[in-house]
């Protein structure tokens, strides 16, 4: 006979105290799993507007209102952005990209609208032409535009149509579906920046605030290595003073944590007592069962198994539970998530990020985002949660075979 | 724990005291039982017989005192040792059994020998058969001791104390827990095992009849051998 068949007797022998010890692993590996995966899920929502733009940082400068509200206008958070400091700003640390845009609104006496012109590349001209639902892409040298497809659909326009802008009328390449790139930094017209950079050059109400050049841009979305997020951010804001509106994830966090009760602090915080509930009952209920086997630990001494070895054997067995709990509950765990699908997440963007006249109601644009995040389970944490019950069950079992044990022979003289 | 031949005892306890708080159990007792002997620790009940096999069987500390088993000091031995010492050389027989609950009779005989390997599992499984068979317990081999009777799990109990063929085999009332009948066929196949393989037993009983079968008697009273 081996020792693992002994294990096995014993293990089967006592079902009842078997069962509680693996549901109570069990249990608390799958909260805690559950837990922090929702946690880190609520987390990374901060993390989606920003992906949309597909930069971290939006930095734009608030600036004044022109005297008279008509034709190309820069709206209130896109002032000019001096060229001095949009050089400083790609030559940080940390900086990994810089794309800039011109973003306008066009008054009356031509209806409504808000056009962003902008560089090409990953989160310029691209990141747009990956949302086209219909037409051609542009590129940085086109004279033609995309518009957005809820505009094109409400102004009747078409692919292959032309859109009056200012005195011009630009060709319509395509029409790009923005709302599934989420709404961030969104307009009605899209165009290169060389475009936009002339209409702001020509428009009176620019040139009246802003000394806006042929090369300029009021707004820029910035790529980061993400270790560096928290200091770009500071120089920005250092670079740009006291009117610059730098968003990022970083803002979105600050909003988020004081609607959702589920931050990955909170849910750190949740699962770490459920751990420490699940320790102390696993604690007690060894403490107990190797209370209860007392006499046969003495009868395995008398018979000539050494002290270690009798408490090895307990520990092994206390060992099985633990990891046939944690795994069970890990599994379980992933089995909900299944079914659970994701989670959706409601954010509210700020105003700067998108703006619209407040005082043209038709054109309010819906500032909450959804999100729907998949609730996955990564390999870490079933990893950290496996282990950790593993260890809960170890560590138990050592602390309550290493407990003084009653001299043996009293316990085997008793009925 | 090497047999030394040098003695003629198999065991000998050299001025053994125990107190249990204020109450002194054992106070003083030295006794010699010769090799391949049957000796009884005879007493009234309270008298200290159990304590003492149990400071002789090492399960038990002594306050004061040696306990030589083949002429080795089984206290100066350490874990391994006295474990050893305990699968190889001794047996026990309880009074109220002490098997292994969650095992089938089988494997309750195979228990002393699972870290062992003075011979090989088949072998020891082929002995464990044949001891079965001796106690009359080979047809029950796969029986938990919940669906044994007294007498069967005390003849299972004998079988598992000899599995290593033990020097000495102590047993403390063995047929206490017994009905008559029993307690005499269980008693026959105790003395009966031990002298066909030369094993020194000694056993703890208050029955002067059973006393009477023994070699020799050691008389206990108030902790002390009475001469
Ligand atoms: N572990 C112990 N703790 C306290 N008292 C004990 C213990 N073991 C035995 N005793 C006491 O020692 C005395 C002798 O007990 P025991 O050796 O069992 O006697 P016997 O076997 O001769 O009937 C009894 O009074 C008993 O209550
Ligand atoms: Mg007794």
């Amino acid at each position: 006979m081996k020792r693992t068949h002994y294990l096995k007797r014993e293990l089967g022998f006592r079902r009842g105290r078997s069962i509680a010890t693996l549901l109570s692993i069990g249990v608390s590996a799958l909260a805690a799993v559950l837990l922090i995966s929702i946690a880190t899920t609520y987390s990374k929502a901060v993390q989606a507007p920003m992906k949309s733009v597909g930069a971290d940082i939006v930095a734009q400068l608030s600036g004044d209102i022109p005297k008279a509200l008509e034709g190309l206008v820069f709206p209130h958070p896109n002032a000019l952005l001096p060229a001095e400091s949009v050089s400083k700003i790609t030559a940080l640390p940390g900086v990994v990209s810089v794309t800039r845009g011109v973003y306008l609104w066009e008054l009356q006496p031509n209806p409504y609208k808000s056009i962003l012109g902008i560089d090409g590349g990953a989160a310029g001209l691209d990141n747009l032409n990956a949302n086209l639902v219909a037409g051609a892409a542009i590129t940085p040298e086109s004279n033609a535009i995309l518009i957005d497809s809820d505009y094109a659909a409400k102004n009747g326009l078409a692919v292959g149509g032309a859109l009056l802008i200012g005195d011009q009328d630009f060709e319509i390449s395509g029409i790009v579906d923005a709302a599934t790139g989420g709404k961030v930094i969104r307009a009605n017209v899209y165009m290169p920046i060389g475009l936009a950079q002339e209409l702001a050059v020509n428009a009176p109400r620019v040139q009246e605030l802003y000394p806006f050049g042929p090369n300029d841009a009021n707004m820029l979305l910035i790529k980061v290595d993400s270790r560096d997020l928290r200091t770009v951010v500071e120089a920005i804001r250092t670079e740009l003073g006291k009117k610059a509106v730098v968003s990022s994830g970083l803002s979105f966090q600050e909003t988020l944590d004081s609607v959702l009760f589920l931050s990955e602090k909170i849910g750190l915080i949740l699962a770490l007592v459920v751990g420490l509930f699940a320790t102390a009952f696993v604690l007690r209920a060894t403490a107990s069962a190797v209370n209860e086997r007392q006499r046969e630990m003495a009868v395995l001494e008398a018979i000539g198994w050494t002290r270690h070895q009798i408490k090895w054997q307990v520990i092994l067995e206390n060992t099985v539970l633990a990891v046939l709990g944690s795994v069970g509950g890990i599994l379980l765990a992933v089995v909900i998530a299944r079914l659970m699908g994701g989670i959706e997440i409601s954010i509210d963007l700020p105003w700067d990020l998108s703006s619209t006249p407040h005082f043209l109601p038709d054109a309010k644009l819906d500032r909450t985002a959804i999100v729907n995040l998949p609730l996955e389970i990564s390999p870490s944490l079933m990893a950290v949660a496996g282990l950790g019950g593993i260890a809960v069950g170890l560590l138990s079992a050592i602390i309550a075979t290493s407990l003084k044990r009653p001299q043996p022979w009293a316990l085997l003289c008793s009925e | 724990m090497k047999v030394n031949d040098m003695t003629d005892f198999a065991i000998q306890t050299e001025d053994l005291a125990i107190s249990y708080g204020a109450v002194e159990v054992i106070r003083g007792v030295s006794i010699e039982v010769p090799k391949g002997q049957f000796s009884a620790i005879v007493g009234k009940s309270g008298s200290g017989k159990s304590t003492l096999l149990g400071i002789i069987s090492g399960l038990e500390n002594p306050d004061k005192g040696r306990v030589l088993l083949n002429g080795t000091d089984i206290f100066a031995l350490d874990d391994n040792g006295m474990a050893e010492a305990r699968r190889r050389q001794i047996g026990i027989v309880f009074q109220s059994f002490n098997l292994v609950p969650s095992l089938s009779a089988l494997e309750n005989v195979l228990l002393p020998v699972v870290f062992d390997d003075k011979m090989s599992k088949p072998d020891y499984e082929a002995r464990a058969h044949d001891l079965l068979s001796q106690v009359g317990m080979n047809d029950r081999a796969s029986h938990r001791p919940g669906a044994l009777s007294g007498g069967e799990q005390q003849r299972v109990a004998i079988a598992r104390a000899m599995i290593n063929q033990p020097t000495i085999l102590l047993a403390d009332e063995p047929t206490g827990n017994l009905d008559e009948t029993t307690a005499a066929g269980v008693l026959d196949l105790l003395t009966g095992l031990c002298r066909d393989i030369g094993t020194t037993l000694l056993m703890v009983t208050h029955d002067m009849d059973i006393a009477a079968k023994a070699d020799r008697i050691i008389e206990i009273k108030n902790g002390k051998v009475e001469q």
